[in-house]
């Protein structure tokens, strides 16, 4: 991964626009464990993260214009429509279960006005907030890899500790972010 | 890295994997949204793809837009779906008026109808799809006289050839990029504009020119090709053109004007300057 993220993207928007169902597959086969792991994590139920990851690839497959791969990867877009996908269904469920809740009651649906871009700046804050809770040592790595964007040689150099410590680090402070991005009530 | 790159990674600490059986499940859901056509229609049917990809983004004020020739996006969405119904209905049987002032009449007709935005839409959607449906089963080489004499095949890469440069003009007016055909989408519409060469340098000068032509189009899904721009035109090509195959469609698409062209010239320039400048000669709104 990495720069050659880019021109796949390109060819697979291309493809998807023009109707190839093969791209659509192998955009599954890259990211299809992206978006059910997300969505099992935020569901915490197989039968519902499976639904979630139909809904993600059927909305990819019938508004393939959506996608602007001048915006952003692939990858990302996947990712930030499986949580948000995932958030709502979580939503739905438990509006359903609720005893109060009638079958004439309206479910939550997609919330349009939230635009793609709009979810995204949510959830920065979110992942602000999730590095702020960060112990120090591993707040401090991120800081400098994902906002200042230096590599893991130079934050090694900058800290004076190995590299193999500060990847291990890194890898500590994702997990610890995932787990906080997947609590309920990401969104506000 | 950036801040976005943290979303990403931390998503992606929750990879999983998906139960086997759903990547089945998607990809039928996928096949049954979208129209089946027959190979040699194949073109038609990924520019009904892409055109529908970008109405599917459209507000509802966008389709106010204007266009082309006073038309509005919603205007030439009908003009597109009213040339599809006369298609669909040749096919049917002979049509009781063909040529471009039957087709004129039958946009006039579809434009002036209720239909909102959402309905136009759907309404060229289905059509498109009726037609990919009633391809089935008909000989591609069927004779075709819808304004051109034209085997069946080469009719529905004409309607590929005109949906997609609407949609180039749709996206235009509305500020949307699309991506450009992929190169085994494009190579048909080329092949298509240069083998209707000969009949629009008749009908832009009312004659044939007994000479050949060899056309080069540069760039993914351009080629080569010799062609006789009369049935007695001596083989060995009088001239050579070259260039880009994007902008040569655009040309036949009356959509860049040859004098604002890149083209290398080879041999007899006269002749080939006369070519260039008859080349949009077909096309109609």
């Amino acid at each position: 991964m990495g720069v050659d993220e880019i021109p796949s993207d390109v060819v697979w928007a291309r493809r998807l626009v023009s109707g190839d169902e093969a791209a659509l597959g192998e955009i599954y086969d890259a990211y299809g464990g992206l978006v059910y792991g997300l969505a099992l994590r935020l569901t915490r139920s197989r039968e519902l993260a499976e639904d979630v990851v139909q809904e993600v690839f059927s909305f990819l497959w019938e508004r393939p214009a959506a996608f602007d791969p001048g915006k952003g990867t692939l990858r990302s877009w996947l990712g930030l429509l499986a949580h948000r996908r995932s958030v709502e269904t979580v939503r739905r469920e438990e509006l359903r279960r609720r005893p109060a809740a009638s079958d004439d009651m309206p479910l939550p649906g997609v919330d349009e006005a939230v635009t793609e871009e709009l979810y995204r700046e949510q959830i920065r804050g979110r992942v602000a907030e999730a590095v702020a809770r960060l112990p120090e040592p591993l707040r401090q790595v991120v800081e400098l890899a994902y906002y200042k964007g230096r590599t893991y040689r130079q934050v090694a150099a900058e800290l004076g500790s190995p590299e193999g410590t500060v990847k291990s680090r890194i890898r500590a402070a994702l997990k610890q972010i995932a787990e906080d991005l997947a609590e309920e009530g990401v969104t506000p | 890295m950036n801040p976005d790159r943290l979303i990403d990674d931390a998503f992606a600490e929750h990879t999983g994997t998906p139960p086997p059986a759903l990547r089945g499940r998607i990809m039928a859901g996928a096949r049954r949204r979208r129209p089946v056509a027959p190979s040699y229609a194949l073109p038609y049917a990924v520019r009904i793809a892409v055109l529908d990809a970008l109405l599917t983004e459209l507000t509802p004020g966008e389709w106010a837009t204007p266009v082309i020739y006073d038309w509005t996006v919603r205007d030439l969405v009908e003009h597109l779906g009213a040339v599809d119904e006369a298609v669909a209905e040749l096919l049917a049987g002979p049509l009781a008026a063909n040529g471009q002032a039957e087709l004129d009449r039958r946009t006039a007709a579809a434009q002036s109808s209720t239909r909102s935005p959402d309905g136009t839409h759907r309404h060229w959607r289905d059509g498109a799809a009726a037609l990919c449906g009633a391809l089935a089963g008909r000989p591609q080489d069927l004779p075709t006289d819808l304004v051109l004499p034209l085997p069946l095949a080469d009719l529905m890469t004409s309607r590929a050839f005109e949906t997609w440069v609407h949609t180039t003009d749709i996206a235009d007016a509305v500020g949307r990029s699309l991506p450009p055909p992929l190169p085994e989408h494009l190579h048909p519409l080329a092949d298509l504009g240069v083998r209707l060469l000969p009949s629009a340098l008749s009908v832009a000068t009312g004659a044939a020119a007994p000479a050949s032509a060899m056309i080069t189009l540069d760039g993914p899904g351009g080629g080569t090709w010799t062609i006789a721009l009369a049935p007695d035109a001596p083989l060995t090509p009088a001239f050579s053109l070259r260039l880009d195959v994007i902008d040569f469609c655009l040309l036949m698409g009356d959509r860049i004007p040859p004098s604002a062209l890149p083209v290398t010239i080879t041999g007899d320039t006269l002749l080939a300057r006369t070519l260039l400048e008859a080349a949009p000669a077909l096309s109609g709104p």
